[in-house]
């Protein structure tokens, strides 16, 4: 096989690579994790949850507890004080019934699902 | 997102010392922050495209940089020796092949393995650590007299140097490997090849013709050889490759260049496949998909296939181009200038990542890095820095 016959190769390889993406990309669902999906399991592992904030509390160490709810299910979700200084916008300012979505890792706590959010979406 | 993570392959590929686990390392780190803008499954598809193509592109530095001049070296790596001989671009080829051959391969064979690889794994997961044991054996006795001995003090060396640093909590866990196989496999190389005192001999701009035979035989041996180490943790590329070419009844070097190139290639794919196919993370860029892909079903398995096969025609087609640049450049620079600024280089980047702890562990794999080619044995033994704390790891020990 020659050199340009390689090239030639490599281009057919990625071209198919592509529309094979384009094809596969449709049938993964792409969106964030339901609650109620969430399990002791998955501890450690990165998670996304999108929900109704249905309980709000702030500790005397200014950590920030939510409740987060779906349709499938409640999870409590923390943000630690150290981290909830360290993103954009305040999330102190959220109250119950803000539509929000929470990123971290998953952990357990008391034998309780929780996620330990890095970051907030509204 | 593959496109990207094509970028990110080159990037990785072509600088000796980096690698696409470390980055991924970097990204385990923030993955909530990632998340925030990207799917988790865009974030696996940078990541596998990333590990993908850098398997393509790593070979551009390791056949062009830190070579030694051909008659003094005691042992001269096989990549080095087409360069030396003014063939680098062939050998740039030759690997491309073999990547190309076993993503080939795999998509064609990706039923059948989907049965094997179960199988196989569960047959030797018992007998992991023996399995280890008598791989590092056959290393060590494939060299003769008391080049064996020299073998088993380097891995033992190496082997000690891996313990350390994994049952020492003095390096941060996402660049804990960083420094030692950077000394280990970078430096230790370069300053060989500083003190050889080599120039590079003009390069051979001819188009390269493929040897049909030997290419489709190492794909196959590639393919194989890669899918073992594919659910074998701890063993390296180039270790099975030696493995296979010295197993096998025909030794050829073109052979051995492309399967050594398909060993990359298949066992970067396979140690992502043992997450649908075995649940175990098999690489750094295999842990990285595993915690941001919560729920990893046959979809996610089709969708990093495609990738991969998309990421290796890229990562193929930049490395057979990024070759013939290589190949008009090195003749004209001065090697022994090329090989200090990237020594500095890596210093820096283990400066910065590591620190002080890191530039420590840095010296000493270096330390233990030249001794191979000082005493003339394989440079795999250096692996024992994996495979000695993996099978304490199984033993029970550790």
């Amino acid at each position: 096989m020659e050199e340009s016959g390689l090239l030639k190769l490599s281009l057919a390889c990625s071209l198919l690579g592509l529309l094979s993406i384009f094809l596969v990309s449709g049938q993964v669902s792409e969106n964030a994790l339901e609650i109620g999906g969430v399990t002791g399991d998955m501890t450690g592992v990165a998670a996304k949850v999108c929900g109704n904030i249905t309980y709000k509390h702030v500790s005397k160490n200014n950590h920030l507890f939510f409740r987060l709810t779906d349709e499938t299910g409640t999870i409590s979700v923390v943000v630690f004080n150290g981290t909830a200084r360290g993103m954009t916008g305040n999330p102190y300012s959220l109250k119950e019934g803000d539509n929000i979505c929470a990123l971290g890792k998953v952990g357990m706590y008391k034998g309780s699902v929780e996620i330990l959010a890095d970051s907030l979406g509204l | 997102m593959a496109m990207i993570g094509v970028l990110g392959g080159t990037f990785t590929g072509l600088i000796p010392g980096v690698h696409p686990n470390t980055v991924a390392a970097v990204m385990l780190a923030s993955t909530s922050s990632l998340l925030l803008f990207f799917t988790p499954h865009a974030i696996a598809v940078f990541v596998t495209s990333m590990a993908i193509s850098n398997t393509f592109l790593n070979f551009i530095p390791s056949v062009f940089i830190g070579a030694p001049e051909g008659e003094t070296a005691l042992s001269v790596l096989p990549g080095h020796r087409f360069l030396l001989k003014g063939q680098a671009q062939e050998a740039v080829c030759l690997t491309v092949a073999g990547g190309l051959g076993v993503i080939m391969l795999s998509v064609v064979l990706f039923p059948l393995v989907s049965v094997v690889l179960p199988i196989l794994y569960m047959g030797i997961k018992s007998y992991m650590a023996w399995l280890l044991l008598a791989i590092a054996g056959v290393m060590i006795l494939l060299d003769e007299g008391m080049k064996r001995v020299y073998g088993l003090i380097v891995f033992g060396l190496s082997g000690i140097l891996g313990v350390m640093t994994m049952e020492t909590p003095l390096l941060p866990d996402q660049s804990m490997l960083f420094p030692i196989f950077t000394g280990l496999f970078g430096i230790s190389t370069l300053i060989i090849s500083i003190g050889s005192g080599i120039s590079v001999p003009r390069q051979s701009q001819a188009p390269v013709r493929l040897p049909v035979k030997e290419t489709v035989m190492g794909s196959v041996k590639g393919f194989f050889s890669g899918m073992l180490m594919g659910v074998l943790p701890g063993i390296g590329a180039a270790q099975a490759g030696v493995l296979a070419h010295e197993l096998s009844m025909r030794k050829s070097i073109r052979e051995f260049m492309v399967s050594l190139g398909g060993i990359n290639t298949v066992a970067a794919l396979f140690s992502l496949m043992a997450l649908y196919l075995i649940s175990r993370p098999r690489s750094g860029a295999a842990v990285a998909v595993q915690e941001v892909l919560v729920n990893f079903g046959y979809g996610e398995m089709l969708l990093l296939m495609a990738t991969a096969l998309f990421s290796a025609g890229a990562g193929a087609f930049l490395t057979i181009r990024a070759g013939r640049g290589f190949a008009r450049l090195f003749q004209r620079l001065d090697y022994r200038r090329v090989s200090v600024a990237i020594i500095v280089m890596l210093v820096g980047m283990v400066a910065l990542m590591t620190g002080p702890i890191g530039m420590l562990y840095m010296v000493t794999s270096t330390s233990i890095g030249l001794l191979p080619p000082l005493f003339g044995v394989k440079r795999t033994s250096c692996m024992g820095v994996l495979m000695l704390p993996i099978m304490l790891f199984y033993f029970g020990l550790m």
